[in-house]
């Protein structure tokens, strides 16, 4: 555990920090600046933190700094508190994989509230993406789920092709249309089929 | 005090799942809304269908509800038993200890006892994910507002 000398989370000077507040500070290290009228802090801002995750308790850390949105942090929603406890936890060192290149990608680990998805899941992601862009196919949606994965959308009106990547760095394809009755086919996309598999689902999707 | 499991979860009892805009897309629900083999839900039983948003998930803002009684067919495979859906109580769950409404969908070997050991096969999964039902068998979602005002449209859930 690290020395309270160490802490270097920024409070408002206002702020005391007692109780748990002062456990979380003490197994802390690193540097971020929390400002209470602007928006919560990048990822790469709090990947420079050094955090013990099971320590992390985000009532401790607003009691740290105010009431929340009624304290020193008037713009902060509740939604704002979860998107920075979030970001806390992906800035990790020990569980933090790179930077998404894909904006979609990076949008949705940036909606996520959820555990990060692995290193291995977010390099299956990247290359899905990486090969549709490639062939021309144009992603919907890109979501990250409560178990981690990524999931990777196409649609056409109510056809569906849907690579998810999951937790074990497997991915699946499923192509589905809603408008039919016709059960889902699905397909397990081994490394370095991705652009195979793109093909076929751009097939379904116009077909 | 923690209450006591039931037995089963009687077939018209409704039961709710928050989830994201994401995971919609006109009327259907996509199949990331869904985890399997094991899929948590409030029962309304013992919570009201707010109850599933969360300050923890403040980007799921809809509700989705669903009847066990309108849970997909059992889902074939190659080999083996098909897989079959089934609703069970899960009160106060180690990941949701403070949640005593909780529930889950799981899928399972038919004529087989649940286990959580049991390892399904990831196309499996997938098509267990995106079962579809019978028009006049699909049931209703909310997708409610964030300021939990009136639900703004009703959504066909296809999946459990």
């Amino acid at each position: 555990m690290t020395q309270l000398s160490e802490v270097e989370i920024h409070l408002p000077p206002q702020t005391t920090t007692t109780g748990r507040a002062d456990r979380i500070a003490r197994e802390t290290t690193g540097s971020v600046e929390v400002s209470p009228h602007s928006e919560a802090p990048s990822i790469e801002q709090l990947s420079q933190l050094v955090i013990d995750s099971s320590s992390l308790d985000l009532r401790a850390l607003r009691l740290a700094v105010g009431a929340g949105s009624a304290g020193y942090f008037p713009n902060w929603s509740s939604s704002s508190w979860a998107v920075f406890e979030k970001r806390l936890r992906i800035g990790l060192p020990f569980n933090a994989a790179p930077p998404a290149r894909h904006p979609f990608l990076r949008g949705a680990l940036d909606r996520s509230v959820d555990p990060p998805p692995s290193r291995l899941t977010l390099a299956r992601a990247e290359r899905v993406l990486a090969e549709a862009e490639r062939v021309g196919m144009a992603v919907d949606r890109v979501s990250v789920t409560r178990s981690a994965a990524v999931a990777i959308t196409f649609i056409r009106v109510r056809r569906y092709g849907i690579f998810e990547c999951d937790s074990d760095g497997d991915v699946v394809l499923t192509l589905t249309n809603r408008a039919n009755d016709e059960e889902a086919d699905a397909y397990v996309v081994a490394p370095g089929q991705e652009k195979a598999h793109l093909e076929k689902a751009l097939s379904f999707l116009e077909g | 005090m923690v209450r006591a499991r039931d037995e089963a979860i009687p077939a018209e009892e409704p039961l709710y799942r928050s989830i994201s805009s994401d995971c919609i897309n006109g009327e259907d629900i996509l199949p990331q809304a869904i985890d399997l083999p094991r899929c948590s839900f409030n029962r309304s039983k013992h919570s009201i269908p707010e109850a599933v948003r969360t300050l923890r998930r403040p980007n799921d803002t809809g509700i989705v509800e669903l009847l066990p009684r309108n849970l997909p067919p059992p889902v074939a495979r190659a080999s083996g038993s098909p897989y079959e859906f089934f609703a069970v109580d899960d009160p106060n769950p180690a990941e949701d200890p403070e949640n005593d409404a909780h529930c889950e969908v799981r899928i399972k070997p038919q004529r087989a006892a649940f286990s959580k050991n049991h390892k399904v096969k990831k196309d499996v999964l997938a098509i267990a994910k995106n079962s579809g039902e019978e028009p006049e068998a699909a049931h209703s979602a909310a997708l409610n507002p964030p300021n939990g005002s009136a639900p703004t449209r009703q959504l066909k859930l296809f999946a459990p």
